[in-house]
């Protein structure tokens, strides 16, 4: 299966913010995870998504946020402080969502424009 | 049964004179809450044993004969007495007459009706309420009995009854006595059947409907002051309405 | 934290209840969550809002939206919420009530219960509203109103007010047949005394003698409805009649059809309100639903408990029941005989002389054969009695003689005394109860006021007391 574009876009542009890439595309049992990156001790999952039409937020559903977990978990062995993020991208930019928790909230928002 | 009772002369102002004729001397006694002058008077008597027909008709005619405004008089015992009592408290009041003193009762079966009579007429008899019952009263009991009515109906009666015994004396007393006939093969309507071989009035028929009696009103007041109740009167309405007798129109009653 | 609160709100039988709604946002992947008790119906207003704001080119704000409904404990459901959503997303706080539904492309309608919270809401004080275009028969009920109607969701935003929509003319003399094709002057003169003191009716008779037709023409010879008892009635059912209404049920209903169910549809008895309810062959309905009428006569409403919260539905009717006298139907008939057993028949009697029927002030048999004169001026008459009787007695808090709560009769029916000792006399040796007695002079004093008497009669008594000697004359009849 073929990276997408935005996904590299992403990566680039967590290497530009200080935090060191350590894996992509990494496949689990329980799904996939676009993106491992870590600055200093924090680790961080980042889900990438793109949708064309409408707001690429609204497809990370509680299932996906779940599998998404469930790989950093495994990643993890259960140890170390890790966060999740997410990228949703449009042919506009990209809203970054900081420390996702499983109910949907999350730390912070920022409006990106990668490309 | 401890109520008060009252000792009366047989010259009393109730009686209207009927005691007075027979020129005696006994005090009465009577026990009721409504102590009235008798002046319509009628005696139905009959067997103790009767069958369901003599009880009906004794019934009816008790009923009739109270709406027409006569006070029913009888023996207070089961059979037709009772049955005759109960119909006249239906449409209007009745007297009892007893065999024994106002303490006792006789026979058991009719006490309830004898305490509704104390409600709506009067009871009476000659003895002292310490006196029991006795054979020989009852005889006297039925000369009373005739001596109060103004005439005797004998409903069903054997031919060795207490009712015919009333029969006779109303008979010497000169009073009319009238019979209601029975069954041809039944004994105990074989005393009243020969009243009407002898010559007593047989009782044809128990006439059934107000209507005739109310003909001649006009207003609803005229109706009312002849039933004497408004609602009886708006009982006959109702039912003259519903069966198209009537029309009522305002206070006027239109016979149809 | 910025909140913005716009009101709606809903009705728990007749009564309004405000609901604020209050809408928020959080950071966070996109949602809209609803809290505080919102039924399914509610939920499927984020769907509504979401593309009626895409109509005019906005969009549900990024990130989370939370819209809370207080009060928090009350159920909420019905349509009428997204236009007050939707002025919160668009123009932010508002005074104002605002009821409304909104359709994908963004048009407002109005939904019957949009009706009924706007006429709860005016009546419990409320006089400021953002609706949709509402008929002019409607806004004519509430003059002190302030209406602000929207026909699409951007007069919001430009601030411009629609018209009223215009009334179908020619309807208010539609359906007011008066008493001219029934036959029979008795049967007249009874729908004229039920009309003109609110007496309930029990009209008996053979088959096929006009029971119901009569039934159905009663309202026809009432006064047309006030504002305020077509405002009663649109709170309750959202529905608005040219007249008042005539409710024709049937003998197999259930109770929640019948008395409303406690979740918040009205029954049968409360679109009847302030008009005539109909029941055909009385005696043949449900158990249940002849005992439940019992308190709903004596309340002149339903009054049901939902949870914690007790509800109550207006039912003023007049109730026009119609029975056969017998299972066969031919007991009393002048020629036809009844075929019935007599224990069939006498327990079809006790169930027309149980309690409910007690509660029924009239009861009249009907004949085919019946002379039939014309009734002049029934309708100018029974206006009349009801201006006298309401004149009578405003300040008691009743405006029908069939209305005088039964420890006040005797204080407020007054009869002369000589009259009055006859009927008491007559009243104690007939037996008669203390409920019967009120209703005997209930009626008379209606009857009474028809005839233009002051003082009651002897002929306003008979007359009464023979409406309520039918079912006796009927029980003679069985042998």
């Amino acid at each position: 299966m073929s990276r997408h574009f935005s996904e590299d876009k992403v990566a680039s542009f967590l290497a530009s913010q200080k935090y060191r890439i350590l894996d992509q595309n990494v496949i689990f049992p329980t799904g996939e995870i676009d993106i491992v990156a870590s600055k200093g001790r924090m680790l961080v999952f980042v889900e990438v998504r793109y949708r064309k039409n409408f707001d690429a937020a609204e497809t990370v559903d509680l299932k996906k946020l779940e599998r998404i977990m469930q790989c950093a978990y495994l990643y993890t062995g259960g140890e170390g402080s890790y966060r999740v993020d997410v990228f949703a991208c449009g042919p506009k930019g990209c809203h970054w969502y900081k420390g996702v928790r499983l109910d949907g909230c999350c730390e912070s928002v920022e409006w990106l424009n990668l490309w | 049964m401890t109520s008060s009772f009252y000792m009366l002369s047989p010259d009393d102002d109730i009686f209207c004179g009927r005691l007075e004729q027979q020129a005696l001397n006994r005090p009465l006694y009577v026990r009721g809450s409504s102590i009235k002058p008798l002046e319509k008077t009628v005696g139905i008597v009959g067997t103790r044993h009767a069958s369901s027909y003599g009880l009906k008709v004794a019934y009816e005619l008790g009923k009739y004969y109270a709406s027409e405004g006569y006070v029913v008089i009888s023996g207070l015992a089961y059979g037709i007495d009772q049955k005759s009592h109960e119909g006249a408290l239906e449409k209007g009041t009745t007297v009892g007459v007893l065999g024994h003193g106002l303490d006792f009762h006789y026979p058991k079966s009719t006490l309830p009706l004898r305490k509704s009579i104390e409600e709506k007429g009067f009871v009476i008899t000659w003895y002292n309420h310490e006196q029991g019952p006795r054979k020989a009263f009852f005889r006297e009991r039925n000369w009373l009995i005739a001596a109060l009515s103004d005439f005797i109906v004998v409903v069903e009666a054997p031919m060795k009854s207490g009712a015919l015994i009333t029969a006779n004396f109303a008979l010497q007393m000169g009073k009319e006595v009238k019979a209601v006939p029975g069954d041809i093969d039944r004994d105990s309507s074989a005393g009243s059947n020969m009243l009407i071989f002898e010559g007593a009035e047989p009782v044809l028929a128990i006439p059934k409907d107000a209507e005739e009696q109310y003909k001649s009103c006009k207003t609803v007041q005229d109706l009312v002051a002849a039933v004497g109740s408004l609602v009886e009167a708006g009982q006959l309405i109702a039912k003259w309405q519903s069966t198209g007798r009537v029309i009522l129109e305002g206070e006027i009653i239109h016979w149809v | 934290m910025d909140v913005v609160k716009v009101w709606s709100g809903l009705t728990f039988g007749d009564r309004f209840v405000p609901v604020e709604i209050q809408i928020t946002y959080g950071a966070g992947l996109p949602a809209f969550h609803m809290v505080g008790m919102v039924s399914e119906s509610v939920e499927e207003s984020k769907e509504r809002v979401r593309y009626a704001l895409k109509s005019v080119g906005k969009s549900i704000p990024q990130g989370r939206v939370m819209v809370a409904f207080l009060p928090s404990e009350v159920t909420k459901s019905g349509a009428h919420f997204d236009l007050a959503l939707l002025h919160g997303f668009l123009k932010g706080n508002s005074e104002r009530l605002i009821v409304g539904e909104v359709a994908l492309d963004g048009t407002v309608r109005a939904t019957v219960q949009s009706l009924r919270v706007i006429a709860a809401a005016y009546n419990s004080g409320t006089k400021k509203f953002i609706c949709p275009r509402l008929p002019e028969s409607v806004l004519k009920l509430m003059p002190d109103g302030d209406f602000f109607m929207v026909e699409h969701v951007s007069q919001l935003l430009s601030g411009e007010t629609s018209t009223a929509v215009e009334d179908e003319g020619g309807t208010e003399c539609q359906g007011r047949i008066g008493l001219n094709d029934v036959k029979g002057s008795g049967i007249k003169r009874v729908a004229m005394i039920a009309a003109a003191g609110w007496h309930h009716v029990l009209l008996m008779g053979n088959p096929g003698v006009g029971k119901s037709m009569v039934a159905e023409r009663m309202v026809g010879i009432m006064p047309s409805m006030s504002n305020s008892e077509k405002l009663d009635l649109l709170a309750s059912t959202g529905t608005l009649p040219d007249h008042r209404p005539a409710r024709f049920t049937s003998w197999n209903s259930t109770p929640a059809g019948f008395f409303g169910s406690a979740k918040g549809t009205p029954g049968e008895v409360t679109f009847a309100h302030r008009g005539v309810l109909i029941m055909d062959e009385f005696p043949q309905y449900r158990k249940d639903i002849l005992e439940g009428l019992r308190t709903v006569l004596d309340c002149r409403a339903v009054l049901a408990s939902y949870g914690s919260q007790r509800l109550t539905w207006p039912a003023d009717f007049l109730l026009v029941a119609t029975s056969n006298p017998c299972p066969c139907g031919y007991l009393g008939h002048p020629k036809k005989v009844c075929k019935d057993s007599p224990t069939s028949v006498m327990r079809y009697l006790g169930r027309l002389s149980g309690p409910v029927a007690d509660r029924i002030d009239m009861h009249y048999w009907v004949k085919a054969d019946e002379p039939n004169e014309d009734v002049k001026a029934v309708e100018e008459r029974v206006c009349n009695v009801w201006e006298l009787q309401k004149s009578r007695w405003e300040s008691e808090g009743f405006i029908h003689a069939g209305h005088i709560p039964g420890e006040r009769v005797d204080e407020l029916v007054e009869v002369g005394s000589s009259v009055r000792k006859l009927l008491d006399d007559s009243v104690e040796k007939a037996g008669l109860s203390r409920r019967e007695r009120h209703k005997i002079l209930r009626l008379s004093r209606t009857i009474a006021d028809l005839e233009g008497a002051h003082d009651i009669g002897i002929n306003h008594l008979i007359e009464a007391i023979s409406y309520r000697q039918v079912i006796p004359w009927l029980r003679s009849l069985v042998p």
